[in-house]
């Protein structure tokens, strides 16, 4: 079967992978020339099979075995259907399947490209693959943009709450270090106070036993707030009142002008405590009638 | 779940083809990127996955007492939910090539004829191995895209996609099925014939996947022109010692000769049921065959002879349905269309 056909499949095996110009079979026939769909004519009119032959044999519609050796692929179904018939045919005349797909392609290739289905197809796989992407990254960047945006609002609208404290007071200290001066306030008041201790009323001292969340305001001041952990003290001179807020009753203990204020101390319970003078004087009171 | 659908930002969309044997993942813009059997290893006593995918393929039916070998797919519906689940979340950090944060939108192929419950167990333990969305596509619809064929036209085409669990056989036309249908006989069918059939006559025990290596060197639906022999292991039933027995294809053909009837039969009530002006476009381009079972040797050949349609062969039968799953996760308005609810 294979006898007929001059070009060895190494030959083949070299041009197809090239993909020569000049088109593997022409070295078959070179005095002939001709295109591939004749070539395929040639080749089964050598072995003296007709195409109704092949179209009874193989099921294959006339139409398209004629559309095949007229080199016209387009009217092939699909691309799929050019190779799956070529093979067909291939099989039925005795040639090798893979080398007529392999000498098709070597020819089709470019065209199949943009001519049939697969390629239309593609064409519109690719438009969208690059109109999916360009869609998502699109709203990606919105969104990095947008908690960017969050962010910045949020940091500033932190500085400025924090400038505004401090600012109550000294009004020029603000902008010099807004976040700076909140942090500083409540640790040089006890040194401040230190001397003028006995001349203070009240002077409330706490004592931390575990984290706990604080917020305290001496007389009209405005209250601070701060976390403090396990072993740290803080210490308050007022006039009048002293108001405590604490995250965590359980880690904290108060001393009321060197007197331990009592009250109810629960893991994790929020209270609030308002000290003032009576506070005190109950206090020393009670210590007395001890 | 809004974090989730954030997540799915950062990780690629996957089409996979979950497979009764196989289990391939399509990677947005990438191409196939995982292609492994449907088999996990777990060792019973830790619950721990001991090895998936081809590692775990060729512990099957090897494994000792503790270590339980599963096919957690059968039939093309999820057996063993959990299972599943787990095989799923890792043939999906495959595919990324990472651990955390990942939840891509996945497209799944599902064969035509199955139970909302079973619909339901594959979209469930898809979102719980990670997934943000999940779409659902018939099986049939996605071979015949990934074949090249043009669904989209007002033209009849016939697919029939045979794969482990089931033979789907579909006639598509303006991207939609005018009619399909799944059998439960495909490839594991055939395996399960030969083991039965060298049971019955030469009380030859085999394994399942000697039974499939036979398939894949011997099986063939129609005479071939050259005899082909194999030689064959497994344990006499009689004796009880390991016995080898030199076979040829002719003997499998036999074996083989009732599942594949019944692809058959499958694919000739199709034909009975197709409207006519769809018939005659069928009768033109012929049928098309994808999936492993179409790999069976003169396959074409048969259902030519007994359908007198033109039959062509998809080009990597194999990866057909992933292929066109992936073609579908890039093209929404087709998988608007041809998604399944």
């Amino acid at each position: 079967m294979v006898t007929t056909e001059p070009a060895p499949s190494p030959d083949d095996g070299a041009s197809t992978g090239k993909r020569a110009v000049r088109p593997p079979w022409d070295k078959s026939g070179p005095a002939e020339g001709g295109s591939f769909g004749e070539w395929l004519r040639r080749q089964r009119e050598m072995r003296e099979i007709s195409l109704r032959d092949i179209a009874d044999r193989t099921k294959i519609s006339l139409r398209y075995l004629e559309a095949m050796e007229a080199d016209r692929f387009e009217l092939l179904p699909a691309p799929l259907f050019a190779k799956g018939f070529l093979k067909e045919y291939a099989r039925y005349v005795g040639l090798s399947p893979d080398e007529v797909v392999n000498h098709y392609l070597a020819v089709h290739q470019p065209e199949e490209g943009t001519q049939v289905g697969d390629a239309t197809l593609a064409a519109m796989e690719r438009k969208r693959a690059k109109k999916g992407r360009s869609w998502t990254w699109g709203l990606f960047l919105l969104l990095a943009g947008a908690l960017l945006l969050a962010l910045v609002a949020l940091l500033s609208w932190l500085v400025e709450k924090r400038g505004r404290q401090p600012s109550a007071e000294p009004p020029a200290a603000r902008a010099a270090a807004p976040p700076a001066i909140p942090r500083e306030a409540p640790r040089p008041a006890p040194p401040a106070v230190l001397p003028e201790a006995p001349k203070a009323p009240l002077e409330v001292s706490l004592e931390f036993t575990g984290d706990c969340w604080v917020r305290v305001g001496v007389d009209d001041k405005p209250p601070i707030e701060e976390k403090r952990v396990q072993g740290e003290t803080l210490q308050f001179a007022a006039q009048k009142v002293v108001n405590v807020r604490l995250g965590n009753a359980a880690a904290a203990s108060i001393q009321v002008n060197g007197f331990p204020f009592d009250f109810e101390r629960k893991p994790g319970q929020v209270v609030e405590l308002v000290i003032d003078l009576q506070t005190a004087r109950a206090l020393r009171e009670k210590r007395e009638a001890r | 779940m809004p974090l989730a659908s954030l997540l799915r930002y950062f990780s690629k969309d996957l089409a996979i083809d979950l497979g009764t044997a196989n289990t391939l993942v399509y990677a947005f813009n990438q191409g196939i990127v995982v292609r492994e059997p449907s088999v996990v290893v777990i060792n019973k006593l830790s619950n721990r996955i001991e090895a998936v995918g081809s590692e775990a393929k060729e512990m099957l039916g090897r494994t000792p007492g503790n270590i339980e070998s599963i096919r957690p797919m059968k039939d093309g519906v999820i057996a063993d939910f959990e299972v599943t689940e787990r095989m799923l979340e890792y043939f999906i950090r495959k595919a990324h090539g990472r651990k955390m944060y990942v939840h891509p939108r996945i497209v799944i192929g599902v064969p035509s004829e199955i139970t909302q419950v079973e619909k339901r167990a594959v979209r469930d333990s898809a979102m719980r191995a990670g997934a943000s969305e999940v779409f659902l596509v018939e099986q049939a619809m996605m071979a015949a895209i990934g074949a090249g064929l043009k669904i989209s036209e007002p033209s009849g085409n016939m697919i029939v996609d045979i794969g482990g669990g089931t033979t789907d056989v579909a006639v598509i036309s303006l991207a939609g099925t005018v009619y399909s249908r799944s059998v439960r006989v495909a490839g594991n069918a055939m395996d399960t014939a030969i083991i039965q059939h060298l049971k019955r006559k030469y009380n030859l025990l085999i394994g399942e996947r000697t039974a499939e290596q036979i398939k894949i060197e011997l099986g063939s639906a129609y005479p071939l022109k050259e005899e082909i022999r194999m030689e064959i292991k497994g344990r006499d039933l009689v004796e009880g010692i390991p016995k080898t027995l030199s076979i040829t294809d002719e003997e499998i053909r036999d074996a083989l000769a009732e599942p594949v009837a019944s692809i058959v039969e499958a694919v000739r009530m199709a034909l009975e049921r197709t409207p006519p002006e769809l018939s005659a476009d069928i009768m033109d381009k012929g049928i098309v065959l994808s999936g492993g079972g179409a790999l069976l040797r003169n396959l074409d050949q048969r259902l030519r002879d007994e359908t007198g349609l033109p039959v062509v062969l998809a080009e990597d039968p194999l990866a057909s349905v992933v292929l066109g799953t992936g073609k579908v996760l890039s093209d929404i308005d087709l998988l608007r269309k041809v998604q399944i609810r």
